[in-house]
C-alpha cells in the first residue's frame, strides 16, 4: 500500500460525500413545494392525526409567520451555510416534525439499523460461503445442484416477500418471534441480559429477512471456488501432499474468498437500501423508517440527513475495505488503475 | 376562520383535541392493517417498541394500558405553537374547559357553570382545584389563556375582550351576538395555562401598539416550546394522571389522590403507549386495555376486550365535484354521478379496510344523527332521494336530461367530448379501496376515470384543485353541528370568498346561484331562490338563535342536496373495546360520556374503576 | 456461472467451431457461418440448458399475458364477482376474487404491461448508460472523461440505492411506468458500466499486442469488430439482473405506499390484501399470495435466463478464445464473469 494509493482513495470519498450532500441539497430545492408547503402539511398531518380539526386559513396564516423566521437566503448561501453547520457544528438543521435536531434524531436511530444491518451482512455472507465452497467441492452432484436451484429461488425472492412470510409463519402463526419493534415493552434499556436477549429477538426476523441479500453470493463464490480448483498450483500441492483440508483453506478459501471482501463492504449499501422497506415491515424504528417517515411528511431536513448518513456509512464501509485489502491480500498491492 | 366568528382561528386547532384520539387516529386503529398506519407512518412516530409483555404488574401497580398519542419527547406543551403541539396528550393531562356531545350540546366536567346573556359568556371555576405543582387554578389562569389567544388571531377573532370579574369568575364578551351553543362551544378545546409560562406574553401582547409589533410578539410565541420534561417536572398539568416515567415509545402516570376527579376511581396508574405500527399487535394479545375495534372483528375472543361503545361519530367522508369540469358543470351529469356511486359498495369496502362505515341514505351534508336536530322530519321527507346503490337506469335518464349521448358504451356530450374523470384519492385501502369501487362502477356506466392515489402529501395535493372528483374528509371540527359540516373550506364545504358575489370558487362552484324555492324540486320553476353558499356558511356560525342556526343550515342543506357540490358516501361509528374483565364504566358519570373517545375520556376523567364483580 | 451439462460441452464447443479456413468461403457460407455462431450455436446450447428453456419460458408466458392475455381477458372490475371467493373455488375465478369482488387472476394480468414497460424503462436505461459510459471510459481510458465518469459511478455505486430513489420519486411523482422505471434504473448502471469498461481495456490489451504484432491493423477497427461479441454476453446477463432489481425495487415501493398509483400493479395489490388485514385472515391470505408468487415466478424466470445465457456465453467464450488467441491464453477476460 503506497501513500499514491491512499490519498486517491480518501480522495475518492472525499469527492463522494461533496457529490452526495451537493445532490442531495439540490434535489430538496427541487422538491414541489418548498418548506412553507412541507410544514404546512407536517401541520395538518399532526393536527389531524392527533385531534382531527384544522382551521386551515389560520394554519396558512401560522405557516407564514414561521415562513418568515425561516432564512430567505440565496440558494448559494443556503448551501454555503449547509456546508458550514455540517463540517463545523456536525448540524443538519431541525426537523420539521420531530421536536429536536436532525443529528440527535439520527443518532440515536444509526446503531439499531447499523445492528441489523452489520448483523445481516455477517450472516449472509457466512452462509454463501459455506453453501458456495461446499457446492464446489461437490460439484456437479445431487447437493451442488439441489442447492443451485434452491440459491435461484432465493436469489429470485425479494426481501420483503421473506419478511412477509416470515411475519406470518414464525411471529404470527407460531408465535415464536414479535412481529415488530426493536425491544420489548418494559424491559429496561443496559447491559441486563434481558435487553439483550429482548433486543436479539426483536432483530431476528429482521436480519434473517435482510441476509437473504448476501446469500446470492454463493453462486459467485462457487464459480470462483470451482476456478481456483482448476489452476495448476491446486494439482502442484495436490502432488507435494498437501492435507485436503490445507488445500481447501489456505489455497482455495483464500483464493475464493478474497474477491469477495471489498463486496462486503459495497454490500452495505444494498443492505442499508433495504432498510427502507424492511424496518417499516416489522415496525422498527431505524434509519430507514425515519427516512420513510421523512419523506412522507416532506420533512426535508430530516430526509436530507437520512440520506447523507446512508451514504456516509456506505463510503466509511468502502473506504475501509479499500484500506484494509492490502493487509487481508498482500498481493494486491495497491489496486491497478481506477478500477 | 371567519370573521365575526365565535370559530377563531386558534379555536379550530385545539377543538380537535376534544376528538378523541381523532379523525385520522381513529381510522388506522379501526383499520385491521399494521402498515396502513396513517398514524404510524406519518409524523407521529413509529412505535417504538410495544410488544410482547403486557404492561401490567411489572412494578406492582395495576396501570391501564392504551395506545394514544406521539412520544411524549416528540411534543412539546406550548398550544399557541402549533408546531409539534402535542395535542391528544395535552388534552388527557388536562382537565378540559368543555367537550361536544353527541346530542349537540356542549358540556363541561371543570367548570361548575357556563352562562350565557346577550353577547356575554360568563364562566366559574370551582375552588380548590390545583395544578400538579400545588397553585390554585384561578380566574387569571382562563384570562392568560383567553386573551392570548385573542391577540394571536387579533383581526378575525370573534371575542370583544375577557374579564376577571372575581377570583373564580371569567367573562367573555363576544363581538357580535352567537347562539348560546356556539357560545358554549368556543371553550371545546380550549385550553388554559399557567400564568408562569405565559404571562410574559401577554404582557407584550398588551404593550403592542400596532399590528406589526403584535405580529412580532406571535412570532416569538410560536418559537416558545415547552418540553415535556418542563412542564411535567413543573407540575403545569392539571389532569387525574400525572405522568411519572415516559420514553419514547410509552409514559406512565400516576393518580393523583387528591384530585376533585378521582374520587370514583380507583386505577392507580394508566400507561401509554404512542401510536406505532405495533397498536394492533399489542391489542391481540391482550396488553391493552382499550383498542379500537370492528364489529366483525373475532380476534376480541382471546383477549379480555369487549366492544364497550359505539357512538354515531361525526366524521364523515366524501367526494368533492369540481365544476370547472365542464361535465361536472352540469347538474344532471353530477346527478348521474350521483346516482351511478355505489354507495353500499363503498362502504362495505371501507369496513373491510377497518372502518366502522354506513352508507349515507340522504345527501344534506349533515351526518344523518344530526338531521332530526337540525332539519327536521318534515324536511328530510322532502328532499330529493338519490339512489344508494349504483343505479345505471336512472343515471342514464340524468345523462340523457343533459343532451348527453352513449356512443359505442361511452357517454359523449352533446359537444362531441367523451366524458371521462380524473379521480385524487389517497392511497390508504381505507380510501383506495372505495374509490375503486366508485371508479370502476363509473367505467361499467360507460364514462372513463383515472385514478390517481398519492400518499401521505394528500392534502398539498389536494389544495392544487387539480382533480375533477377528489376524496377528502368531512367534517371540519369535532362537533355534532352544522357548523362542522358546512365550514367553508375542504373539510366542509369550501365553496370560495364569502366577500365576493361574482365568479366562482376554486372548485368552480358559483359564489351566488339559484336553487328552487321549494325544497324538493327537481328543476328550478319560476325564479327560484338566489343564494350566496359561502357567505351563508360564513354567517352561520354567526347566528343568533338556534332556530336561525336551523334556517341556515336547511338552506344549505337543501343546496347541497339540489346542486351536489360534493358527495358525502360514507358516515362513520367509533368502535372502541375495553378490558371488561378488569375495568368497568363507573354508570351514570354526569356529564354522560357521549363524547368522542368515551373510554379515553372516562379514564382521565376518573370515570373508570377496577371491576369489583 | 456453473456448466451443467458436462459432457455435451465439448460437443457443444465444437459448434463454434468455423468449419473452413476464411479464405475459401464464399458470401453465403459466411452467411451462415455467422448464422451457426451467433444463432444456432447460441440456440443449441441454451436449449440444452434446463434454466434458459424455463426462464425463457416463463417469460414468454409472462409477454403472452401481458399482450394476448389483456387482450382475452376483462379488465377486473369491483363487484363482478363475489366478495372474497378463495382460490380453486370458481373455475371462473380460478385464483378467487378480494374484497372487492375483482378476480385475482385478471388483476394479476392487467398488471403485467405496466411491469414490463418499467422493466424496459430501467433496464433500458441501465443498460444503455452503462454500454455508454463503459465504452466512452475504456477507450479514453486515462483521460479526463474516463476520470469523471468512473468517479460519477463510484458516487452512485455508493449511495444507497431504494433512499435515493424514494427522492427521486418526491420530486418527481411519477405515473408513467416507464418513467418509474427509469428512477429506478438509474441506480443499475454502475456496476455494469465498470465490467464493460474492463472488458474494453482488456479486449485492447489482448489485441494491441497481436493486431500490431501480426496484421498490422488499426486497434479502432478490431475493437469495433471484437466489441459486439464480446460485450453481448454482459449485456444480455446485465439486463436480466437488472430487470430483476427492477422489479424488487418497484413492488416494493409500491407496496409501501411510497408511488403514487393509478393502475394495477401487483405491489398495490399485496399492499391493499396486507393493509386490510390478509396475514390476520385466512379468507384474505391468497389475495396477498398470488401477487407474491407472480413477483417470485417473474424474478426465477430472470435470474434463470442470466445464468443459462452466462453458460451459453461461457461456452462460446471457450471456443472463440480458443481460436483467435490461440492456446492458453483464455485467462485474460475470464476472471470477469463471475461478477456479473
Amino acid at each position: 500500500m503506497n501513500l499514491n494509493y491512499l490519498t486517491r482513495r480518501l480522495g475518492q470519498a472525499v469527492i463522494t460525500f461533496w457529490a452526495t450532500v451537493t445532490l442531495t441539497f439540490a434535489l430538496y430545492h427541487m422538491m414541489p413545494g418548498g418548506p412553507v408547503e412541507s410544514m404546512q402539511n407536517i401541520i395538518l398531518q399532526q393536527v389531524t392525526t392527533s385531534g382531527g380539526s384544522v382551521d386551515l386559513e389560520q394554519i396558512e396564516q401560522m405557516v407564514a409567520l414561521y415562513a418568515n423566521i425561516q432564512p430567505n437566503d440565496p440558494v448559494y448561501v443556503q448551501y454555503i451555510d449547509y456546508w458550514r453547520q455540517l463540517l463545523f457544528e456536525f448540524s443538519m438543521g431541525q426537523s420539521f416534525s420531530h421536536q429536536e435536531p436532525v443529528t440527535t434524531l439520527i443518532a440515536e436511530r444509526v446503531p439499531w439499523s447499523m445492528f441489523v444491518s452489520v448483523y445481516s451482512l455477517v450472516i449472509g455472507y457466512t452462509a454463501s460461503i459455506l453453501l458456495g465452497s461446499a457446492m464446489a467441492f461437490k460439484e456437479k452432484s445431487r447437493f451442488d445442484s439441489i442447492m443451485s436451484s434452491i440459491m435461484v429461488a432465493l436469489q429470485s425472492t425479494p426481501y420483503y416477500i421473506v419478511a412477509l412470510l416470515l411475519i406470518y409463519s414464525v411471529a404470527l402463526r407460531l408465535g415464536w418471534f414479535p412481529t415488530g419493534g426493536r425491544v420489548g415493552t418494559g424491559v429496561e434499556a443496559g447491559f441486563n441480559l434481558e435487553f439483550m436477549t429482548s433486543v436479539v429477538h426483536h432483530a431476528a426476523l429482521p436480519i434473517l429477512s435482510t441476509s437473504i441479500l448476501g446469500i446470492a453470493g454463493a453462486i459467485s463464490l462457487r464459480g470462483n471456488a470451482i476456478r481456483v480448483l482448476g489452476e495448476d498450483y491446486l494439482r502442484v500441492a495436490e502432488l507435494r501432499g498437501l492435507r485436503p483440508t490445507r488445500i481447501a483453506t489456505e489455497y482455495v478459501g483464500r483464493n475464493a474468498i478474497l474477491p469477495m471482501y471489498t463486496r462486503f463492504m459495497i454490500g452495505i449499501a444494498g443492505v442499508l437500501s433495504s432498510s427502507v422497506i424492511l424496518e417499516q415491515i416489522f415496525s422498527y424504528p431505524g434509519m430507514g423508517l425515519l427516512m420513510y417517515n421523512a419523506i412522507n411528511i416532506r420533512d426535508y431536513p430530516l430526509l436530507m440527513g437520512t440520506l447523507i448518513i446512508f451514504t456516509s456509512i456506505t463510503i466509511i464501509g468502502i473506504l475501509i475495505a479499500d484500506l484494509t485489502y492490502g493487509y487481508i491480500d498482500p498481493r494486491a498491492s495497491g489496486g491497478g488503475g481506477t478500477e | 376562520m371567519k370573521d365575526n366568528s365565535p370559530w377563531t382561528r386558534r379555536k379550530f386547532v385545539e377543538i380537535g383535541a376534544v376528538a378523541g384520539t381523532g379523525l385520522l387516529a381513529g381510522c388506522t386503529g379501526g383499520s385491521d392493517s399494521s402498515g396502513d398506519g396513517e398514524d404510524g407512518n406519518g409524523s407521529s412516530g413509529d412505535g417504538e417498541d410495544g410488544n410482547g409483555s403486557s404492561g401490567d404488574g411489572e412494578d406492582g401497580t395495576n396501570r391501564f394500558n392504551a395506545v394514544i398519542g406521539r412520544p411524549l419527547p416528540e411534543v412539546q406543551f406550548n398550544p399557541f405553537n402549533i408546531q409539534n403541539y402535542g395535542q391528544t396528550i395535552s388534552m388527557y393531562l388536562n382537565v378540559s374547559l368543555a367537550d361536544g356531545h353527541a346530542d349537540g350540546t356542549v358540556q363541561s366536567r371543570f367548570l361548575e357553570d357556563i352562562s350565557t346573556d346577550g353577547r356575554e359568556m360568563t364562566m366559574s371555576i370551582p375552588e380548590g382545584w390545583t395544578y400538579w405543582n400545588g397553585d390554585e387554578i384561578t380566574a387569571e389562569d382562563l384570562y392568560t389563556g383567553f386573551e392570548i389567544q385573542r391577540y394571536q388571531n387579533y383581526d378575525s377573532t370573534n371575542y370583544e375582550s375577557h374579564e376577571i370579574v372575581d377570583d373564580y369568575t371569567v367573562k367573555r364578551t363576544f363581538k357580535s351576538r352567537v347562539t348560546p351553543t356556539l357560545m358554549q362551544a368556543s371553550l371545546v378545546g380550549d385550553s388554559f395555562v399557567h400564568p408562569e409560562l405565559f404571562s410574559e406574553y401577554l404582557e407584550q401582547y398588551e404593550d403592542a401598539g400596532s399590528a406589526d409589533e403584535r405580529d412580532s410578539v406571535t412570532e416569538e410565541l410560536i418559537q416558545y416550546t415547552i418540553s415535556a420534561e418542563d412542564y411535567i417536572d413543573g407540575g403545569y398539568g392539571t389532569g387525574v394522571y400525572r405522568p411519572t416515567e415516559w420514553n419514547n415509545a410509552r409514559l406512565d402516570a400516576e393518580l393523583v389522590e387528591d384530585h376533585p376527579m378521582a374520587e370514583s376511581t380507583d386505577v392507580p396508574g394508566v400507561r401509554i403507549y404512542a401510536v406505532g405500527g405495533e397498536s394492533e399487535a399489542m391489542a391481540r394479545n391482550n396488553t391493552l386495555d382499550r383498542a379500537y375495534a370492528h364489529p366483525n372483528d373475532t380476534w376480541m375472543e382471546g383477549t379480555d376486550l369487549e366492544i364497550e361503545s359505539t357512538i354515531n361519530w361525526f366524521r364523515a367522508q366524501k367526494f368533492i365535484l369540481n365544476w370547472n369540469n365542464e361535465h361536472l358543470a352540469n347538474l344532471n351529469v353530477r346527478r348521474a354521478v350521483m346516482a351511478i356511486m355505489p354507495l353500499d359498495a363503498m362502504s362495505a369496502a371501507a369496513n373491510e379496510a377497518g372502518y366502522n362505515a354506513e352508507p349515507t341514505q340522504l345527501q344534506t351534508g349533515l351526518r344523518e344523527s344530526i338531521h332530526e336536530e337540525y332539519l327536521g322530519e318534515d324536511f328530510t321527507d322532502q328532499l330529493i332521494e338519490y339512489p344508494v346503490a349504483s343505479d345505471s337506469e336512472a343515471a342514464a335518464e340524468y345523462m340523457r336530461a343533459a343532451d348527453y349521448t352513449q356512443e359505442g358504451g361511452s357517454w359523449v356530450s352533446p359537444e362531441g367530448e367523451q366524458v371521462s374523470f380524473n379521480i385524487l384519492s389517497r392511497s390508504n385501502t381505507g380510501q383506495a379501496l372505495p374509490t375503486t369501487a366508485f371508479s370502476d362502477a363509473l367505467n361499467r356506466f360507460g364514462i372513463e376515470t383515472e385514478v390517481n392515489a398519492i400518499g401521505e402529501d394528500y392534502y398539498t395535493t389536494l389544495q392544487n384543485w387539480e382533480f375533477d372528483m377528489g376524496w377528502v374528509w368531512h367534517v371540519a371540527s369535532a362537533l355534532w353541528h352544522p357548523t362542522s359540516y358546512f365550514s367553508n373550506d375542504f373539510y366542509g364545504v369550501r365553496v370560495g370568498d364569502p366577500e365576493e358575489t361574482e365568479g366562482t370558487g376554486e372548485t368552480g362552484i358559483p359564489l351566488t346561484t339559484t336553487i328552487p324555492s321549494e325544497v324538493g324540486s327537481e328543476e328550478i320553476s319560476g325564479s327560484g331562490q338566489e343564494i350566496r353558499p359561502a357567505q351563508l356558511s360564513n354567517d352561520l356560525p354567526a347566528s343568533e338563535s338556534t332556530e336561525e342556526v336551523r334556517e341556515t343550515t336547511r338552506t344549505l342543506a337543501w343546496w347541497f342536496n339540489y346542486s351536489l357540490p360534493a358527495i358525502a358516501y360514507i358516515q362513520e361509528n367509533q368502535t372502541r373495546a375495553m378490558d371488561t374483565t378488569n375495568y368497568e364504566v363507573v354508570p351514570d358519570t354526569q356529564p354522560p360520556l357521549d363524547v368522542s373517545e368515551p373510554i379515553m375520556k372516562g379514564l382521565f376523567n376518573g370515570h373508570i374503576r377496577e371491576n369489583s364483580s | 456461472m456453473s456448466d451443467s451439462e458436462g459432457d455435451t460441452q465439448s460437443e457443444l464447443e465444437a459448434l463454434f467451431e468455423p468449419q473452413g479456413t476464411v479464405e475459401s468461403l464464399t458470401r453465403w457460407e459466411r452467411v451462415k457461418q455467422q448464422y451457426d455462431l451467433y444463432v444456432r450455436a447460441p440456440l443449441k446450447v441454451a436449449i440444452n440448458d434446463w434454466r434458459t428453456v424455463v426462464g425463457l419460458g416463463l417469460l414468454i408466458l409472462f409477454g403472452l399475458a401481458g399482450t394476448v392475455g389483456v387482450w382475452f381477458t376483462a379488465a377486473p372490475s369491483s363487484g363482478q364477482a363475489p366478495f372474497l371467493l378463495g382460490p380453486f373455488e370458481n373455475w371462473a375465478y380460478p385464483l378467487g376474487t378480494d374484497v372487492l369482488g375483482r378476480p385475482i387472476h385478471t388483476q394479476l394480468i392487467h398488471a403485467t404491461p405496466a411491469m414490463f414497460q418499467m422493466i424496459l424503462g430501467g433496464a433500458g436505461l441501465a443498460i444503455g448508460l452503462a454500454t455508454v459510459v463503459g465504452l466512452l471510459s475504456g477507450f479514453l481510458r486515462d483521460t479526463v472523461v474516463d476520470r469523471v465518469l468512473m468517479t460519477i459511478a463510484d458516487v452512485v455505486i455508493t449511495i444507497p440505492g431504494l433512499p435515493l430513489v424514494m427522492v427521486l420519486v418526491a420530486v418527481f411523482q411519477p405515473r408513467n411506468p416507464y418513467v418509474v422505471g427509469v428512477l429506478l434504473g438509474l441506480d443499475a448502471w454502475p456496476a455494469l458500466a465498470r465490467q464493460i469498461r474492463s472488458q474494453v481495456l482488456s479486449i485492447r490489451e489482448e489485441h494491441y499486442v497481436e493486431a500490431s504484432r501480426i496484421m498490422g491493423l488499426r486497434i479502432w477497427t478490431i475493437l469495433r469488430r471484437d466489441l459486439l461479441g464480446q460485450l453481448t454476453p454482459y449485456i444480455a446477463i446485465n439486463a436480466a439482473l437488472a430487470a430483476r432489481g427492477i422489479i424488487f425495487g418497484s413492488v416494493g415501493l409500491y407496496f409501501i405506499g411510497v408511488l403514487p398509483f393509478n393502475a394495477l400493479n401487483w405491489g398495490v395489490m399485496m399492499n391493499m390484501a396486507y393493509a386490510s388485514g390478509a396475514l390476520n385472515e385466512t379468507a384474505k391470505l391468497h389475495w396477498l399470495l398470488w401477487p407474491m408468487l407472480t413477483i417470485f415466478l417473474l424474478s426465477v424466470s430472470f435470474v434463470l435466463l442470466s445464468q443459462g445465457l452466462d453458460s451459453v456465453f461461457n461456452v462460446r467464450l471457450r471456443a472463440r478464445h480458443a481460436q483467435t488467441a490461440g492456446e492458453g491464453d483464455t485467462s485474460a477476460s475470464k476472471g470477469e464473469h463471475d461478477n456479473a
